[in-house]
């Protein structure tokens, strides 16, 4: 247990986020989007990959859970959770189409993900219904929660 | 072996009941079955909601329309309910004198007292111990306001604060040499007065403002007389409890609380008359109410809020029922103190202050609704005998009889929509019922109204279902405290959001209020609507008007299906050694369908008399 915790310790808490072949300009509006919720944030340079896996590795290696990646060549930006599964981030954006404002509200939304906060959705956005119905989890049963806790022990094993 | 259709058409819902009529006049229930009602109750477009009704009970057994012997009707309660509210105190502040609100992320901490600036001017003015207190508006970039503010530090410039219209406090604040208060997402910032004495204060995450909530420090702050100090009491109450506030004394800061003339309510009894002014509030009232029953009349002062209010409820009733003003008497009143957030006049970010207001529900008796004209309409449509039968709350009784473990003498408490009704039966068999004003419609207004939230729908949802919050993309907390997982992400405009679990899944909460908070008002108003008017009704049909005479109540109708009626209404009558549960009509019905059934199992015992 000592172990597990020093390793974790070592980690300074941010929200990771990866830039590959993106600009400064794209990237600093993020970064205020997270500081003006007041959470840390850590910037890595990738030199390829696609969004979708840098954001979801970043959000692994964060221990807060969240990861950002900025991919200039398909022109992509993507915030990711670490229980998420790899092809559904919880944001995709066109970089092209994202203005300054649009990038705050993505580093905001990190932030809060972080915070437990309701997220900022800008208005008359169209409703994208990611989970179909939400309540389809309900009732979930035991061998799933099961499946869960091994899953949880078996990453913090791997982690040792 | 004929079979009957016993129909209890409702405010809200529709419900049919199937029996077959043996040789020997036994009644052996088939099926039953439950529509939203269609138009308002005792019109002609109930026909439709009927005989959907009615079809959807006979499809399971394969009977058609035309196979019915009979179809039974209710003789609705001529009771109809409508309900208001009425602001007793307001508060207004005639000048642009206030900001009090809880940006998310406000900047610095602390408390800071100059004199308002625009960020522009702040280049140009001579340097001396002036403490300033900067304006900075949406067209200023973070990066150049924070430039611009160190600019003027580094001349030497004291600035004691800064107040913003974007969401940008943090992100100037970590850009400055010491922290300052800063006050961001302010909305109208073009309506802060420039050149005025001006107090700002951020309190540390978690706290709430101390110094701006308090009239004698605000009075210390800017020097203000005992006269002056009075005046300033509405803008401390207003700011209470926010995280943080600006106030700024402007020459013409005219603050006053102006008290609406709330009127006179004048309660005729048969044998006496009483006066009570509105505001002396809801219990003052409702202590009238009973001194003077039962209640021919009630009038109200012409020319006040409250008789502009009951004038509007005798028009709705006269629109309704088809009867002139003048003949439309309010027999009951449910009065229920209430808070009314209200927008401050010239306020610069949208705040509400709370004043308080009273929530009144009135009953009207009106002649028989056109029942007849109805059952006629639906023999023509389904070629079947209708018959309007059976007095509302004795066939209400009957249907719970059937409640296993059940006899009389009974009495049952049915809250509805728009009244909340009482019947007993003794062991003689003799039945007393009342109608009490104010029910489930009340409890929506008063939740609506006390959260702010101006969406009927949405009180309507919070009231039936309970709350959560979602804590992560993965899991809810209960209102209770029980935690719940899900194997696939939630929504994301559900993150950290207080949700009702509706039946058609989680809606969102588009504020910031608390779940604890909303649950209290949820439960606030039911316990002054709900079990208020049991225990009302109850006792007018108590023999010697003494709940404790009651051995058993039984709830029926749709609230008992609620998830927290039933609980508060039983820990109120626990007091009075009352047993209290929900019906089970037919022993499978549950609180429904207790009208039908006894229409059904009335008309057997008539033929069997004949």
């Amino acid at each position: 247990m000592a172990e597990l915790s020093l390793a974790a310790g070592d980690r300074r808490p941010t929200v990771r986020i990866v830039a590959c072949h993106a600009s400064e300009r794209d990237l600093q509006p993020i970064l205020w989007g997270l500081e003006e919720e007041g959470i840390p944030a850590e910037v890595e340079i990738a030199l390829d990959g696609d969004a979708a896996t840098l954001a979801k590795q970043a959000a692994h290696l964060s221990s807060l859970n969240v990861g950002i990646a900025l991919e200039g060549i398909k022109d992509e930006i993507v915030l990711h959770h670490r229980d998420l599964e790899g092809e559904s981030p919880l944001f995709r954006l066109a970089m092209r189409d994202a203005g300054a404002v649009q990038l705050r509200i993505l580093g905001a939304n990190a932030a809060r993900l972080v915070k437990g906060d309701p997220l900022i959705f800008e208005k008359n956005e169209p409703v994208e219904n990611r989970t179909g119905n939400p309540s389809a989890g309900v009732g979930m049963n035991s061998n799933q929660t099961v499946d869960l806790v091994v899953r949880a022990v078996l990453e913090l094993l791997a982690k040792e | 072996m004929a079979y009957i259709a016993g129909v209890d058409v409702g405010n809200n819902t529709t419900e049919v009941a199937i029996g077959q009529l043996s040789g020997n006049r036994q009644v052996r229930f088939l099926s039953s079955s439950m529509v939203r009602t269609i138009g308002i109750k005792g019109t002609l477009s109930n026909a439709m909601g009927i005989i959907d009704a009615l079809d959807q009970a006979l499809k399971p057994l394969g009977i058609q329309r035309k196979d019915l012997g009979v179809v039974l009707l209710n003789e609705a309660t001529p009771v109809i309910g409508d309900i208001a509210m009425e602001t007793i105190t307001e508060t207004i502040i005639t000048e642009s004198a206030m900001i009090g609100h809880n940006p998310s992320t406000p900047g610095g901490q602390g408390l800071g007292l100059g004199q308002t600036i625009g960020i522009a001017q702040l280049e140009t003015v001579p340097v001396d111990d002036t403490g300033w207190v900067v304006i900075i508006p949406g067209t200023s970039e973070f990066e150049s306001a924070s430039a611009g503010l160190n600019r003027a530090l580094s001349r030497g410039l004291k600035i004691t604060g800064a107040i913003v219209q974007r969401d940008d406090g943090v992100l100037i604040n970590n850009r400055l040499p010491h922290p300052i208060p800063i006050v961001d997402e302010v909305t109208f910032i073009d309506r802060v007065p420039v050149g005025m004495p001006a107090a700002i204060e951020v309190a540390q995450p978690g706290r709430t403002i101390e110094k701006l909530s308090n009239p004698f420090d605000i009075a210390t702050l800017f020097q203000l007389n005992p006269d002056e100090t009075r005046k300033i009491v509405p803008i401390a109450r207003a700011l209470m409890g926010t995280r943080s506030a600006v106030v700024i004394k402007t020459p013409k800061g005219d603050i006053e609380e102006r008290r609406i003339p709330a009127g006179k309510i004048i309660l005729i009894g048969h044998k006496q008359k009483a006066e009570v002014p509105v505001d002396q509030g809801a219990e003052a009232i409702m202590e009238k109410v009973a001194a003077v029953y039962p209640l021919e009349e009630v009038q109200a002062e012409a020319g006040t809020n409250v008789g502009g209010m009951f004038e509007q409820v005798r028009k709705v009733m006269a629109d309704l029922t088809d009867q002139p003003v003048s003949s439309i008497r309010v027999q009951d009143i449910l009065a229920v103190d209430t808070f009314k957030p209200q927008h401050i006049l010239g306020s610069l970010a949208g705040e509400y202050a709370l004043g308080n207001a009273v929530g009144l529900a009135a009953m009207v008796h009106t002649q028989k609704l056109p029942m007849q004209r109805l059952a006629r309409k639906l023999e023509e449509e389904i070629g079947v005998p209708v018959v309007v039968g059976g007095i509302e709350a004795e066939m209400a009784i009957r249907g719970a009889l059937t409640t296993p473990g059940t006899e009389p003498p009974l009495a049952i408490v049915d809250v509805g929509g728009g009244s909340t009704d009482a019947s007993v039966i003794n062991a003689a068999g003799e039945i007393r019922s009342t109608h009490q004003a104010g029910a489930g419609d009340m409890v929506s207004l008063l939740i609506n109204t006390e959260l702010g939230l101006e969406d009927f729908e949405m009180a309507e949802n919070i009231k039936k279902y309970p709350l959560a919050k979602v804590e992560s993309l993965f899991h809810m907390r209960h209102e209770d405290g029980s935690v719940q997982f899900f194997n696939r992400p939630l929504d994301p405009r559900l993150f950290g959001r207080v949700v009702v679990l509706t039946q058609d899944g989680p809606v969102p909460l588009d504020s910031k209020i608390l779940l604890s908070k909303i649950v209290d008002v949820r439960r606030q108003a039911k316990k002054k609507v709900f079990v208020v008017n049991a225990l009302r009704a109850l006792q007018r049909v108590a023999p010697a008007g003494n709940i404790r005479l009651i051995s058993f109540v039984a709830l029926v109708g749709g609230s008992g299906l609620d998830f927290e009626i039933p609980g508060m209404i039983s820990d109120a009558l626990l007091e009075y050694g009352v047993v209290t549960g929900r019906a089970n009509v037919r022993g499978t019905e549950g609180p429904r369908n207790a009208v039908a059934t006894g229409l059904v199992l009335a008309y057997a015992q008539a033929s069997k008399g004949e």
